[in-house]
């Protein structure tokens, strides 16, 4: 089947469905991960996960196993997980330090640069001797850091990590520059497996539409929370995204990347209200603006969300099945912020974003229910069509503020023509196009 | 066995069984108005969160009303994961005193596992220990703090307070 068979648009009548099948087909799931996971640029870690030389990161590139780690010379390389003898994977841990990655499978020994610097047994057994140089680590082809969000691609022939990221550059520099001294990671993480298929995470990230349904228990129990006069250290929770009463919007970036924005009812509350003064002496006040009066959710294609909303989150996944992700959620802070600060964010994100939390099972539960809808084969297309008619081609004057020459803006983020590029995207890539 | 032993066995006991039947009300009043309920996160495979204020736990809740906030979302029928709501059995077992009943308080910890049967997720089997910090308010003991450790460190599909 083809892949542009499994979209169907017009501009006259408006119309864009998406088959089903692109959410349960084991062919397409494996051509994706071939020719989006294994071909292009997919995120891997922030850099302050690898801080020190030595420190390691492991996770996944498709199928691949891959590690980042801290070189001696303070560079960031990354590696097929594998032992060049054999193949065992050489990391512990999925993150760890190790000046020198010992094999535990038979002691071949591997320094930060991938190059093999012990073998057991060297002289005795093979038939025309080892050479230890001809059996380096596999680099990952490109690693790109843009302003420390790593990024790696088993494809060499692929284009630069900032002309892939394009108009999304602008949108992540109003995260990287909430602290001169630049993000960390913060201790703690959560890992879950959802029912659903990749696109299904992705496409629900930057879902505004089911704000109002589906987290309007969570409004609701926050506000049970403070009536009830929460002693928890807490601030207020923006309510006003959950009711729909603020000015929203949506961005179509291009090379499959999107976004949403809500302003905040209660900007004040927000954890990076107290670097306000800071924030007007380096940038323009419409930039500021963006950092501290509208929420984001933003997609960079294909496996990572960077959310600004009450808190900040990096949440990155990886497809296993095709009903089967797995996702990694962080809290993601400027360095140096206060203690208040940090801990009203740490409080906002377990409130939210975490699996434990009151309002991400919800978002669990209705992607799953889509997933599972998705087998309806008798009902073949999804309808992703709100706003087609309003929307409006390239960007409008908030984007232009911060220079994001985005593809197509809609002044609602209950609007879905932010999928439309994606999905566009997501099809040249299907179809072997490199970008 | 002591007299203190049973009664914090027997206040255990009573908690997990309140959860079962859903008798949420009943549950939130073994509190006390200052208590912490703390689920930490495992900072890697093998090591537990220690520091709650400055890390990402799953759950870190200091006070009652988050504790009733969270019980509105399970018990509201809006909540779309829990409705229908999953049903839970808990066990809890190997109660130990870790301290006196100095100042009144007492340590107490034990383990836990809990059989969860959920519409979507189908059967869930969950486990760990618990750390009680118990406080005597006149009569009887009340939960002062609870650190509850979940042993999934990758967790399959969501958790909620009644299923831990």
């Amino acid at each position: 089947m083809s892949t542009r068979q499994l979209i169907m648009e017009s501009a006259d009548p408006a119309l864009f469905r998406v088959d089903r099948r692109i959410y349960t087909d084991p062919d397409v799931f494996e051509r994706e991960l071939k020719q989006i996971f294994e071909r292009g640029w997919v995120y891997l870690c922030h850099e302050s996960q690898v801080e020190a030389h030595g420190d390691y990161y492991a996770t996944f590139m498709g199928r691949q196993p891959v590690f980042v780690i801290r070189q001696s010379d303070g560079g960031i390389g990354a590696f097929i997980n594998a032992c060049s003898h054999r193949g065992a994977v050489l990391t512990p841990r999925r993150r760890g330090r190790a000046r020198t990655l010992v094999c535990r499978f038979h002691g071949w020994c591997y320094n930060t640069e991938g190059d093999c610097v012990r073998v057991k047994d060297e002289a005795e057994g093979w038939p025309d001797g080892l050479e230890k140089e001809n059996y380096g680590l596999t680099p990952v082809a490109r690693v790109g850091n843009y302003r420390g969000f790593i990024f790696g691609c088993l494809n060499g022939e692929v284009e630069d990590l900032e002309d892939n990221l394009g108009s999304a550059r602008p949108f992540i520099d109003l995260l990287c520059d909430q602290s001169p001294d630049g993000l960390e990671v913060v201790p703690g993480q959560q890992t879950y497996i959802i029912r659903g298929n990749w696109k299904m995470q992705a496409e629900n990230g930057v879902d505004g539409y089911h704000v109002s349904t589906v987290h309007r228990v969570f409004g609701q129990a926050m506000g049970k929370r403070e009536a009830l006069g929460d002693n928890a250290g807490k601030r207020p929770t923006e309510a006003g995204r959950i009711k729909g009463s603020v000015p929203t919007g949506c961005y179509d970036i291009g090379h499959g990347h999107n976004m949403i924005w809500a302003g905040r009812a209660s900007p004040k509350v927000a954890p990076l209200f107290e670097a306000e003064a800071d924030l007007l002496q380096r940038f323009s006040q419409e930039k500021v603006d963006w950092m501290l009066r509208r929420g984001r959710n933003l997609y960079l294609f294909p496996n990572v969300q960077l959310m600004d909303q009450s808190s900040t989150q990096i949440r990155v996944f990886r497809p296993i099945a095709p009903d089967r992700t797995e996702i990694r959620v962080y809290c993601i802070a400027p360095k140096g912020e206060s203690r208040t600060a940090r801990m009203a964010r740490l409080r906002k994100f377990e409130d939210f974003f975490m699996v434990t939390g009151m309002a991400t099972p919800d978002d669990l539960a209705a992607l799953e229910d889509c997933q599972i809808g998705a087998h309806g084969s008798q009902a073949r297309w999804s309808d992703m069509e709100r706003g087609m008619t309003t929307m409006t081609q390239g960007p409008d004057k908030l984007a232009k503020e911060i220079e994001a020459d985005v593809h197509s803006s809609a002044e609602r983020w209950d609007h879905e023509t932010l999928y439309h590029g994606y999905f566009r995207h997501w099809a040249a890539r299907m179809e072997g196009q490199v970008e | 066995m002591s007299k203190l032993c049973d009664e914090v066995r027997d206040l255990l006991y009573l908690e997990a069984d309140l959860l079962d039947r859903q008798r949420w009300d009943d549950w939130l009043a073994l509190y006390t108005d200052d208590c912490v309920y703390w689920v930490p996160s495992w900072l890697s495979e093998d090591e537990l969160g220690d520091d709650p204020e400055m890390q990402v736990n799953m759950i870190y809740i200091v006070g009652k009303p988050g504790l009733a906030a969270r019980l509105h979302r399970i018990s509201s029928g809006q909540a779309y994961a829990e409705m229908p709501l999953s049903q839970t059995s808990h066990l809890v077992n190997t109660v130990r005193l870790l301290s006196d009943d100095q100042d009144d308080v007492v340590s107490a910890s034990a383990k836990w596992m809990t059989l969860s049967v959920d519409a979507r997720m189908g059967k869930q089997i969950r486990g760990g220990w618990y750390e009680y910090q118990l406080r005597r308010a006149g009569e009887g003991l009340s939960i002062a703090a609870k650190k509850i450790v979940l042993l999934e460190d990758v967790i399959d599909g969501a958790v909620d307070i009644h299923q831990i």
